[in-house]
């Protein structure tokens, strides 16, 4: 076959892995629309999440399962956003914390500021996949 | 002869190639000797088990959600408030005026509450008044009065303490930071909560 001939192919099969490799966008409202993962995370998983309004400000909690038999770190902090999108408050420093073999740990967040109607948790562990979630 | 030219045009188009590439980078804006990074003043800092930015991060983005969520102050439209000594009875020196400053900056872009000056800022407060008022230099129908200052509904205290311990190459460092909200006029505390820190390192490299 002459060379040139492989180049379409190639084309057609790199397009095709790269929509297999296309996951489909989180639904909206379920955890994975709310948690940005930096990379992928081996064993801790985001397993439940809840909102509510208290004193006017969003409070939100949650729940960090670590399924694994060894402890796991575990770094997050929030984004909060205003009804147009726009962040409010400033970065959040980064919050280590530390989860042990098989609990459930609950972290609980308040918003900086009553104008906050929407949040992301932004959460990286250090023993992850190095691959986008 | 034919073989040499591939050589030759072989190696003018890697050439050209990285020249191209290398045209693609712009430059960053930095004047740099090389040995200094900016980073982020945010991330988690682990470099002693003495206090460090992340400590104080964390305690005031803490303190600062758990008071924002005091009924009391959600009782009161706007209270004003002021921030009395964070006292450090800890064995290190630590600057417990920049921890409730952050506190501070952190209740106050809420919006839900407002601050007096405290003690540490009143000289220049009455300096500012007195020279307004007194030196002969202002307007008096553009210059600010005395005796209009508002006395603050609720004042903010507080301690922080350490443990410390060591086991061979094992060091242990243990913070509590308590913070509470008292009312001045009925001296009730009304609002308490502490933060807890635990720091470990070790010096054995096996």
């Amino acid at each position: 076959m002459h060379p040139f001939k492989k180049i379409p192919l190639a084309i057609v099969l790199s397009l095709l892995t790269a929509c297999a490799s296309q996951k489909p966008a989180p639904r909206p409202g379920s955890i994975n629309a709310k948690v940005e993962q930096l990379s992928e995370m081996s064993y801790l998983q985001v397993t439940d999440l809840r909102a509510v309004k208290r004193n006017h400000l969003l409070t939100v909690q949650a729940e960090i399962s670590n399924p694994d038999s060894d402890n796991q770190q575990l770094y997050y902090r929030f984004k909060w956003f205003d009804a147009n999108g726009f962040a409010v408050g400033g970065e959040e420093a980064w919050k280590p914390v530390l989860v042990y073999a098989h609990q459930k740990q609950t972290v609980t967040a308040v918003a900086p500021s009553p104008q906050v109607t929407d949040f992301r948790m932004v959460v990286q562990s250090p023993d992850n996949t190095g691959s986008m979630p | 002869m034919y073989k040499s030219n591939i050589a030759y045009s072989t190696v003018f188009k890697t050439a050209a190639i990285a020249l191209l590439l290398s045209g693609c980078a712009t430059q960053s804006p930095t004047l740099s000797s090389g040995n200094v990074e900016y980073g982020d003043s945010k991330a988690v800092e682990t470099l002693t088990n003495e206090f460090g930015s992340t400590d104080l991060q964390t305690i005031a983005e803490s303190m600062a959600s758990s008071l924002l969520q005091a009924p009391v102050l959600a009782a009161k439209s706007r209270p004003l408030v002021t921030v009395a000594e964070v006292k450090n009875r800890t064995s290190e020196y630590i600057d417990t005026k920049s921890i409730t400053d952050s506190i501070r900056a952190k209740i106050l872009k809420s919006g839900m509450v407002r601050f007096a000056v405290d003690t540490s800022a009143m000289q220049t407060q009455v300096d500012e008044l007195t020279r307004q008022n007194q030196t002969g230099l202002y307007k008096k129908s553009k210059s600010k009065k005395m005796g209009n200052m508002e006395g603050a509904d609720f004042r903010i205290e507080g301690t922080i303490t350490s443990i410390v311990k060591r086991a061979g190459d094992v060091k242990d460092v243990y913070y509590k930071f308590s913070l509470q909200l008292i009312d001045n006029e009925s001296g009730v505390m009304e609002w308490a909560d502490e933060k807890e820190i635990r720091k470990t390192s070790n010096k054995s490299m096996f």
